[in-house]
């Protein structure tokens, strides 16, 4: 139901989303996954009709939304990545102050913002000013306000950053039984994969503007199916070692992390034993192996050649 | 729009440093500039000044030899009388120094001659020298009374020391000269036969015309006037800082997805600086006047005048604080609402006269400061309060809405209406 095509953004020379195709289809959870800079919020903000494209088309429901915004705007619930509320106001009266602008009046404004704040879990604390909250709190009253017009589709922009544990637990929940129990079709921006991985339907892993893989999880790191990563510990890093390693056919790919080296290997290569005599031979003391079933970071990792997270 | 006036006049209102900043400061800024610039301008001075008066004139000699030239002219008798009486009564030299003497209590008046004033001048013995130049009655009779052209004028010298004083006398003397020039005028359009009419209105004029309740304006009200001008900017630029600090562009782009126009947004900001303009401004001249006597005798037409001007330029106000906001959001910067408040708003207020009484500025300085918002407000409200009928305050309130309009508009075309710039 909602589509893009080819949807590109350039702010003067930089290209911030490049030709990116995306689809949703109703009652879909799909994720989008990059690291900070990868273009996330541009992307999400010409769905939404509040940056216009560079190129590229967005459609809802077949009708062209870039043309005619009104088209998505009233079925679209959008949580911005940063707070959009007033610090100064409790969050009842920010929520209240919302609906009115959404033309709601009278008791099915009341109802709906009572519904809304419950929804968040803040009944008992709705009085208080939005500035005595804490971050997780203001992020989930930042949430009902885009809940308030009991929209078709909700798109979120890394509502989980930089909050406590509990906090990003009940959005996360919440959002699935929104998914699962209501229907609600969702878009979901992160660049924490366990919370795709735990949210989403389909994933797309998007990085400088680009989207450079897209499935399920399963799909995705099936990419990584015919391989996988070992983490030896060293005492301390070897040069010499590094090198002797990267010279070994059957090793893919080395890299350092901070207590020794990652290897990419084809699957059951059986290479431990050549590794360790490796290591003997460049008197590299390994303390440590552990060999991994492959993830999603694993899958951006092996992608771009960096981590999600830096 | 309402919603939005509603929740921007909350959050002003939950923000106590902005509320103190906006209606107490000025109050306290009007009560330690019209004490300590204070009595300067008052009615009620608490100082003395001596004053020379040194008469080079002779006007019993001008009055007989304008009678003589009264009897060369083709005049009918009737008239020749007439005017011969009303020149024995019209004696500006006796009235001016009955003026200095006897209403004007704060003033000691010495006779003497140039040289001796000069020398007390330097001395600091006095305060003022006012010089009556030889032949002022005669020119002044023949102005007044036989269509004349030679100009009568009083000189008046200041002494470096006391210039404050010198600058009130010079204000009382001007309005001497002013009304004396009106009357005579009258009197002369009625006619040489209404000559014992002249008599009567020349008497009235040293009666009334020395200071009434209203005239001159009081510092205290002066400073009023001036401050309550001067932060009403500030409620302007303080929307805009808040404007600023709420993270409009989000907000805004809430509103968008709404369905709702964002001019709402910005005409229910417009709609509190507004508000909040009157509010401030009433507050002040309430306070003002009670707890100080200012814009004393109270009477419910000048009052009205006056809100009529605060409502006028509320709007204004309103209009400079939609731009500003306006501004912030487009570039979603905070330095035009700040720069406004630390130097523009100082700019205007020292041309529009909040500090200084604009009478002691240049002419081209007060052209300029006549054309600010405050400027011109300053001036409509002391009109006002001086008692001065509707029909002069109008154009300045015209003037106001024009400004307002201009700058709405302006506001209007650089307001992001659409989506996010670029
Ligand atoms: N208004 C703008 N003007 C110029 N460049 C911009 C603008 N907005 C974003 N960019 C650039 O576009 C790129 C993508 O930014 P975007 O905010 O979409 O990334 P993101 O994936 O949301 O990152 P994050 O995880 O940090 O939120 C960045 O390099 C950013 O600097
Ligand atoms: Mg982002």
């Amino acid at each position: 139901m909602l589509e893009t095509e080819a949807l590109r953004k350039v702010f003067k020379k930089q290209v911030a989303v490049d030709d990116v195709n995306l689809y949703l289809k109703q009652g879909e959870s799909v994720g989008l996954l990059g690291p900070n800079g990868a273009g996330k919020s541009t992307f999400i903000s010409m769905i939404a009709t509040l940056t216009k494209p560079t190129s590229g088309i967005v459609t809802w429901n077949g009708k062209n939304v870039i043309k005619n915004p009104n088209i998505i705007r009233p079925t679209l619930g959008m949580v911005p990545q940063e707070i959009a509320l007033y610090k100064e106001l409790s969050a009842y009266e920010n929520v209240k102050f919302f609906g009115k602008i959404y033309r709601l009046h009278g008791k099915k404004l009341e109802q709906r913002v009572q519904e809304v704040i419950e929804l968040v879990g803040l009944k008992d604390r709705q009085k208080e000013l939005v500035n005595n909250y804490s971050g997780g709190m203001q992020r989930r009253i930042n949430i009902a306000v885009a809940l308030l017009h009991e929209p078709e589709i909700i798109i979120m922009d890394e509502p989980t950053v930089g909050i406590d544990p509990q906090s990003r637990n009940y959005i996360l929940e919440m959002v699935k039984k929104l998914n699962e129990e209501k229907g609600m079709t969702v878009l979901y921006t992160s660049h924490y994969m366990e919370e795709v991985e735990r949210l989403c339907d389909r994933i797309y892993i998007m990085d400088h503007g680009k989207v450079i893989a897209t499935g399920t999880k399963d799909e995705l790191t099936g990419i990584l199916s015919s391989e996988e990563t070992i983490n030896l510990e060293l005492e301390q890093q070897s040069k010499v070692f590094e090198e002797a390693l990267r010279e070994q056919s059957t090793v893919l790919k080395v890299t350092e992390w901070e207590k020794g080296l990652r290897l990419i290997v084809p699957k059951n290569s059986r290479e431990l034993a050549g590794i360790f005599h490796l290591a003997e031979q460049y008197q590299a003391a390994i303390t440590s192996v552990n060999i991994q079933v492959p993830s999603l970071e694993d899958v951006f990792l092996h992608l771009t050649g960096r981590r999600l997270r830096d | 729009m309402f919603n939005f006036w509603e929740k921007d006049m909350k959050l002003l209102w939950r923000d106590r440093t902005e509320l103190l900043v906006i209606f107490l400061m000025p109050f306290i800024l009007i009560i330690i500039l019209g004490f300590a610039l204070g009595s300067v301008m008052s009615g009620e001075m608490t100082f003395d000044m001596t004053v020379a008066l040194v008469e080079k004139d002779n006007p019993a000699e001008a009055a007989s030899s304008f009678v003589k030239q009264l009897e060369e002219q083709p005049l009918p008798e009737q008239a020749i009388t007439g005017l011969t009486q009303a020149a024995e009564q019209l004696q500006p030299n006796q009235i001016l120094q009955q003026l200095l003497e006897e209403e004007l209590d704060f003033v000691t008046v010495k006779q003497m001659d140039a040289e001796q004033a000069e020398a007390q001048l330097a001395a600091q013995e006095i305060d003022v020298i006012i010089t009556i130049p030889e032949n002022f009655t005669s020119d002044f009779l023949q102005a007044s009374l036989l269509n004349g052209s030679e100009k009568s004028t009083i000189h008046i010298v200041k002494g470096e020391h006391s210039h404050l004083e010198g600058d009130i006398l010079q204000n009382i003397i001007g309005q001497f000269t002013a009304t004396m020039n009106l009357e005579t005028a009258i009197a002369k359009a009625a006619g040489p036969n209404m000559s014992a009419d002249v008599e009567v209105d020349i008497e009235s004029i040293a009666k009334e015309e020395t200071i009434t309740n209203r005239e001159p304006i009081s510092s205290m009200e002066y400073y009023t006037i001036g401050m309550a001008v001067m932060f009403a900017f500030f409620v302007a630029s303080t929307m805009a800082g808040k404007a600023y600090t709420e993270h409009s562009q989000l907000v805004l782009n809430r509103i968008i997805l709404s369905g709702r126009h964002p001019l709402y947004f910005l005409l229910g900001k417009l709609l509190a600086v507004i508000l909040m303009t009157i509010i401030q401004m009433l507050l002040l001249f309430g306070l003002s006047s009670l707890l100080m006597q200012s814009f004393q005798p109270f009477t419910w037409e000048i009052s009205l005048t006056i809100l009529a001007i605060t409502v006028f330029y509320a709007v204004a106000v309103g209009a400079i604080g939609s731009l500003l906001i306006a501004i912030t959001i487009r570039f979603n910067s905070n330095s035009v609402a700040g720069s406004f408040s630390g130097g523009v708003v100082s700019v205007m207020e020292l041309l529009g006269g909040s500090f200084t009484p604009i009478t002691t500025f240049p002419d081209i300085i007060q052209t300029i400061g006549s054309w600010t918002p405050n400027g011109m407000t300053l001036r409509a409200y002391m009109l006002a309060n001086q008692g001065m009928p509707l029909a002069d305050i109008l154009p300045y309130m015209y003037r106001l809405i024009i400004i307002a309009v201009v700058i709405f508009a302006i506001s209007l075309m650089i307001f992001p209406t659409r989506r996010a710039a670029s």
